[in-house]
C-alpha cells in the first residue's frame, strides 16, 4: 500500500495503517537521526517523536506523492531543535568519548581500521554546521534527489547545492590530514 | 582558468551527464589544484560509506503507540476536556486578575536563580533545561504550523 494511502487512513484513525507506516520507515528515520546526532538514545527518542508528530499531523497531510520529503522534514526539524538545545546548553562541542559508536568487536586489523575510520568520519560529520550535515546525509545516505532534499529542508535546490559544496569542503579540511592509507 | 569546486558534489553523486563528467576530467588533466581537490573529495566520499549505523535497541512502535494514544480518544471526549479546561482557565484568570495587581519584573531580579540554574514561579520549578525545552517546542510547533 502506498504511503499516501496509509496517511489517508491514519488521518481517519487507522491504527493498522499507522503501525505499517512506522514499521516501513522507522529504520531510515532512525539512521538519519543517528547520523545527525551521533547518539543512539537521542536518535531513538527523536525517531519516536517523529512518528508521534506524523500521527498528529496526518489530518493536515496532502497526499501528493511526497511523503518521504514530508517525513524527513519533520525528522530534520526535530534534529535541528536537538542541535540548538545542545548548543544552548553548551554541549555542542564534539567529544569523541561522549559520541557513541557502534560496538566494536575485537577482530582482524582491517576491522579495527574500519571502526577507526567510521569513528573519524562520524566525528567530522558531527563537526559540520547542522544544515550542511542534514543536506549531505539526505543526499549521500538516503539517496534523496536534489528536489526532495530541498523540499525536506524547506529551501531551494540551489541552496542545497551550496550546502553540499560547503559540507564537502568542511569534510575535506577535517579528514584529509588524517586520511593516510584511505586515500 | 575557472575552477570546478562547485561541480564536485554533482560529479560525485552522479548528477553530471557523460559530457559533464568528461569536461570535469579534462579540466583536471590541465589543473593540478582541481585534480587534487577532486581526488580528496572522492576519498572523502568513499570514507562516508564507512559510517555504520547501529540497530535501534528498542522497538519504535510501542513508544509511538503509547505516546499517540490520547489522539485516539473519541472526539466528544476531547471536546469535553477542552471545554472544561478552557472554562477552568478562564475562571482562574478572572480570579487571579482580581487578587493580584500586575508587577513589572526585571531579569536582574532573578539573577541568583538564573545563575543557580533554576527559576521558581509559584509552585512550579523551571530548570534551565525545562524552560529551553518549552521555548524550543513552542518555536517548532509554530514553525511546523
Amino acid at each position: 500500500m502506498h504511503d499516501d494511502e496509509l496517511m489517508t487512513r491514519i488521518a481517519t484513525g487507522g491504527e493498522a495503517a499507522f503501525r505499517l507506516l512506522v514499521e516501513r520507515w522507522e529504520r531510515p528515520v532512525h539512521a538519519f537521526l543517528w547520523r545527525m546526532t551521533g547518539s543512539r538514545e537521542d536518535a531513538e527518542d527523536l525517531t519516536q517523536d517523529t512518528f508521534v508528530k506524523v500521527h498528529a499531523y496526518a489530518p493536515r497531510y496532502r497526499p501528493e506523492g511526497r511523503f518521504r520529503s514530508w517525513l524527513f522534514r519533520i525528522a530534520g526539524n526535530l534534529a535541528r531543535s536537538w542541535a540548538r538545545r545542545r548548543k544552548i546548553v553548551g554541549w555542542i562541542r564534539y567529544d569523541p568519548d561522549l559520541h557513541e559508536q557502534p560496538s566494536v568487536n575485537p577482530g582482524p586489523d582491517d576491522q579495527l581500521h574500519a571502526d577507526e575510520t567510521s569513528r573519524r568520519v562520524q566525528a567530522a560529520l558531527a563537526g559540520l554546521p547542522v544544515r550542511q550535515r542534514e543536506a549531505l546525509i539526505m543526499r549521500k545516505y538516503h539517496e534523496m534527489s536534489q528536489r526532495e532534499t530541498a523540499a525536506a529542508m524547506a529551501t531551494t535546490e540551489g541552496a542545497v547545492e551550496s550546502l553540499l559544496i560547503r559540507a564537502l569542503e568542511g569534510l575535506r579540511k577535517a579528514l584529509v590530514p588524517e586520511m593516510g592509507d584511505d586515500r | 582558468m575557472k575552477h570546478l569546486n562547485d561541480l564536485i558534489p554533482a560529479y560525485l553523486d552522479g548528477r553530471l551527464d557523460t559530457a559533464g563528467c568528461a569536461a570535469v576530467r579534462a579540466h583536471c588533466d590541465q589543473c593540478p589544484a582541481c585534480a587534487n581537490a577532486l581526488a580528496e573529495s572522492e576519498a572523502v566520499w568513499r570514507m562516508l560509506d564507512s559510517v555504520r549505523v547501529p540497530e535501534p535497541s528498542r522497538l519504535v512502535w510501542a513508544g509511538v503507540a503509547a505516546a499517540s494514544s490520547d489522539r485516539r480518544d473519541p472526539a466528544w471526549r476531547r471536546l469535553v476536556f477542552a471545554t472544561v479546561s478552557a472554562a477552568a482557565l478562564a475562571a482562574g484568570v478572572l480570579v487571579g486578575s482580581q487578587q493580584y495587581a500586575p508587577r513589572v519584573v526585571e531579569a536582574s531580579d532573578y539573577a541568583d536563580e538564573i545563575l543557580s540554574g533554576s527559576l521558581l514561579g509559584g509552585d512550579s520549578v523551571w530548570t534551565l533545561d525545562s524552560a529551553l525545552e518549552y521555548i524550543l517546542t513552542a518555536a517548532d510547533e509554530s514553525e511546523e504550523g
